[in-house]
């Protein structure tokens, strides 16, 4: 199973260090001024700022992704760790936007390449050292990794303690 | 690595005990909640706990990351996709792959009635369909160079076993006589009736008598030595696999069988290189050893073999050919699982027993041992209903009638042995041609040599 | 108290032995095949779980709650309340795995299921494959369905040996209860 970042809203203060240490970790050899034009503020997590919740929302790198069925071009595809989008491929047609039931890709400009609209998102921050920049910056502890392991560790755990209350409930 | 044919894997064992209930030699220990273990002074490799066992590795255990070293171990490939479950039986399947691969040997290979009426089961058929077409067709498709037939050899102990018995009764020899065809049955009696050992038949099983005809007749009908013979052989049942290891099971150092599979490890070999039986066309088995009768055909069903030697001795006896005994044998409500008559043959009055299922068989073995033993010739079969239920057959899914199972294979057997121009062994052509041209006579020197054995723990090497 | 509340599977821990026939039963179920586990096309894999703690062996499976958290975070609609409990309708679920992780109860995993009539599939970058692509199956969200669609009703609660799975009325269990606590009651005024 793919590995994806999740967050947990009732620990998120919307302070928005996710995106921005996301835009960080994806300048790639980008070291020119920050403006509207030349570096685009592209974050692949988007804080979700309302009156009824506060929450960060990412790419779940699904199991069946309907961003990869969707696209026209085979640009997106299961990849390893990763759902991953192939930029020489794509060439901007947001159906995978209107796939994605999260609404964690869109479709923009990426910081140096200022003449292509391509989709982007969580790539789980693959050549960082360190990981997920977001998960690296949360003050909050908001952000959680979850591996194939951690979810089985999760599920199991759980699953545990039903058996417990189950085998005590009925004592 | 464990070499044991049946074992019980403590990794996935979680104390149910439900095999232990249906172990009929109660060889299975342990406390209740923790892995059990077998009692190899007691199994007989009869596998109906590996037929029971549901305790298998879900994909979301804890350690569910061990199941490509557990596949391994068990000698299966690191991507098979078949559940392993705890109670096991030894796979064989890299060695007769091995044999098959290896352009220096000649394989042959045979298959026991019971294999013909359930292997269409794995491939989503109902219980008992008859398929022996379509499963010579698979063999050779798997690449053995010669598809032959246990039943062949089961119509030769048919000759070899009727005329020890009349043998014996002329000449005052040990009676009565147990038959020795099933492998778990004779563990029994060396293991728990040593004393009763001398009333097992001499002949060898089927399986090993087709393994030995291999190596000697078989082996100069093609043109080749005992050495350049693969002898592998499918088999509804995994005490087999023991048998054929037996030291006494060989020739001038040549093991009889080189090899034995189930019929759950045949058709994994078969979808592994997507054979898929029900699309191939029906095949014949190879001539001469794969020409069989109807009463061989019975050997797999409960009281097949005791129906098999009666035609044949009434038959040889009366000069009245019979292509049924029409002998009815009775179970009655003090004895569940043993079957009683008696017939006359040769003027004399023989009565015979036939025990289904290893549980039932001790007062009758009391009898004997107490000099009460009011009967000639005793079938028994360790499997209750015969090789057709066997531990190597296919393994019944929860919510499946066993019972009715195991009627429709039986079925399909007598139903086989109905539509067959032969039913007696005796008229089996290829088996006439065998005495007159290599054997002589039933019992003689040859017979004596090549089909039949000493049991016992003390079995020594057989020249 | 709520006009409908879904029956859900429970186990009696002190009848189970632990011996997975219901797990067994559960894979085949769900599943093409003939009699035998060797006619089975998939894997096995089932929705209730056997699970071991301390002293404690039982299967746990999906409660099929009233509020389910799996059916809320869904981002699909593809968890919804039916007549027949909680259901996850395959067809839309994209494997996001966020239900599995929501769960308190642990009844979810994802496992390959059946998509519009066959095992659900999806496209892998696999450099040693031809084309650089190969196809593996997807997983998706998997748990208990109590059997929609069986007859005969859940496979696990059939096949137990030991009779320790039940489908759970919590409305009958209630009026049961609740009759027999009246019952008990009025025997004692009886004797006042």
């Amino acid at each position: 199973m793919h590995t994806f970042v999740l967050s947990d809203p009732s620990r998120c203060i919307g302070c928005r260090a996710c995106e921005i240490a996301c835009v960080k970790a994806h300048l790639g050899d980008y070291t020119g001024r920050v403006t509207r034009r030349q570096m685009p503020f592209a974050p692949r997590i988007t804080v979700v700022h309302e009156a009824e919740v506060t929450a960060p929302i990412q790419c779940r790198q699904c199991e069946d992704a309907p961003c990869v069925s969707v696209c026209p071009a085979g640009a997106i595809s299961h990849d390893g760790e990763v759902v991953r989008v192939d930029e020489s491929r794509c060439f901007g047609c947001k159906a995978c936007m209107a796939a994605c039931p999260v609404g964690a890709i869109q479709v923009g400009r990426l910081p140096g390449k200022p003449d292509r609209l391509l989709a982007y998102k969580c790539d789980l921050c693959e050549d960082r050292d360190g990981g997920p920049a977001c998960v690296s910056v949360c003050p909050a502890n908001a952000l959680k990794i979850m591996d194939g392991g951690e979810l089985q560790r999760i599920a199991g755990g759980r699953r545990r303690h039903s058996a417990l209350q189950v085998a005590f409930g009925q004592r | 690595m464990s070499t044991q044919v049946v074992s019980i894997d403590p990794m996935l064992c979680t104390g149910c005990r439900r095999c232990a209930d249906v172990c009929p030699v109660d060889a299975i220990v342990g406390r209740r909640n923790e892995p059990q273990t077998i009692d190899a002074s007691r199994c007989v490799l009869c596998g109906q706990c590996v037929l029971t066992c549901a305790a298998f590795m879900s994909p979301f255990d804890d350690g569910a990351e061990l199941l490509p070293e557990m596949l391994r171990k068990r000698g299966l490939a690191e991507d098979d996709t078949a559940p392993l479950f705890a109670a096991n039986f030894r796979i064989d399947r890299k060695k007769v792959a091995g044999m098959l691969a290896d352009p220096e040997k000649t394989t042959m290979v045979q298959c026991a009635p019971a294999v013909r009426v359930s292997i269409a089961e794995e491939f989503g058929k109902a219980p008992g369909t008859l398929s022996p077409g379509k499963l010579a067709a698979s063999l050779r498709r798997l690449g053995f160079d010669y598809v032959y037939d246990t039943i062949f050899a089961a119509d030769v102990t048919v000759m070899e076993e009727s005329s020890e018995l009349l043998q014996r009764m002329e000449t005052g020899g040990t009676l009565p006589m147990f038959t020795s065809c099933c492998p778990g049955w004779v563990r029994h009696v060396e293991t728990a009736w040593p004393d009763l050992i001398p009333h097992l038949s001499s002949c060898k099983s089927p399986q090993q008598m087709a393994g030995a005809l291999f190596k000697s007749y078989g082996a100069d009908q093609v043109g080749k030595t005992a050495g350049e013979i693969a002898s592998v052989a499918v088999m509804p049942c995994t005490a087999k696999k023991g048998e054929a290891e037996r030291p006494e099971m060989q020739n001038d150092g040549f093991a009889n069988v080189d090899a034995v599979l189930t019929v759950t490890e045949l058709a994994a070999m078969l979808k592994e290189k997507d054979i898929d039986l029900d699309s191939l066309p029906e095949e014949e088995f190879d001539a001469p050893l794969g020409i069989y009768s109807g009463a061989g055909t019975i050997f797999g069903a409960s009281g097949g073999v005791m129906e098999a030697a009666l035609r044949t001795a009434i038959a040889v006896t009366s000069g009245k050919d019979v292509d049924e005994s029409g002998v009815a044998f009775v179970e009655s409500e003090e004895e569940p699982g043993v079957f009683r008559a008696s017939v006359e043959v040769a003027g004399k009055t023989v009565r015979g027993v036939i025990v289904s299922g290893l549980a039932h068989v001790a007062p009758v073995l009391e009898a004997v041992r107490s000099g009460d033993a009011d009967f000639e010739f005793v079938e028994v079969m360790c499997c209750e209903g015969g090789c057709v239920a066997g531990g190597g057959q296919p393994k019944l899914l929860p919510g499946v009638d066993v019972a009715d199972a195991v009627a429709r294979r039986r079925k399909g057997l007598h139903d086989h042995d109905r539509e067959l121009p032969v039913r007696a062994a005796h008229r089996n052509p290829a088996v006439k041609a065998l005495y007159e041209n290599f054997l002589q006579k039933p019992l003689g020197e040859r017979s004596h040599k090549l089909l039949h054995t000493h049991y016992g723990k003390e079995a020594g090497r057989h020249e | 108290m709520h006009a409908r509340l879904s029956p859900f599977i429970l186990v009696s821990a002190s009848k189970c032995i632990g011996c997975r026939v219901c797990e067994l039963a559960c894979s085949a179920a769900h599943q093409r095949g003939g009699v035998s586990v060797g006619s089975l096309q998939v894997p096995l894999s089932p929705r209730l779980y056997l699970t071991s703690v301390n002293n404690v062996r039982v299967p746990i499976g999906c409660r099929h709650c009233e509020d389910a958290p799996c059916a809320e975070v869904c981002p699909n609609n593809a968890i919804i309340h039916t007549t027949d409990g909680v259901q996850v309708e395959e067809d839309r679920c994209v494997g996001c795995k966020t239900c599995l992780a929501v769960c308190p109860v642990g009844a979810m995993e994802m496992a390959q299921v059946w998509k519009r009539g066959k095992p659900a599939m999806r496209r892998v970058v696999d450099p040693s494959a031809p084309g650089g692509v190969r196809y593996e199956p997807a997983s998706l969200a998997s748990k208990c369905d109590l059997c929609r669609g069986r007859e005969g009703g859940p496979a696990c609660v059939d096949a137990c040996p030991e009779k320790a799975l039940t489908l759970v009325d919590p409305i009958e269990v209630k009026r049961r209860r609740n009759f027999e606590a009246a019952l008990a009651l009025s025997r004692t005024y009886e004797e006042v």
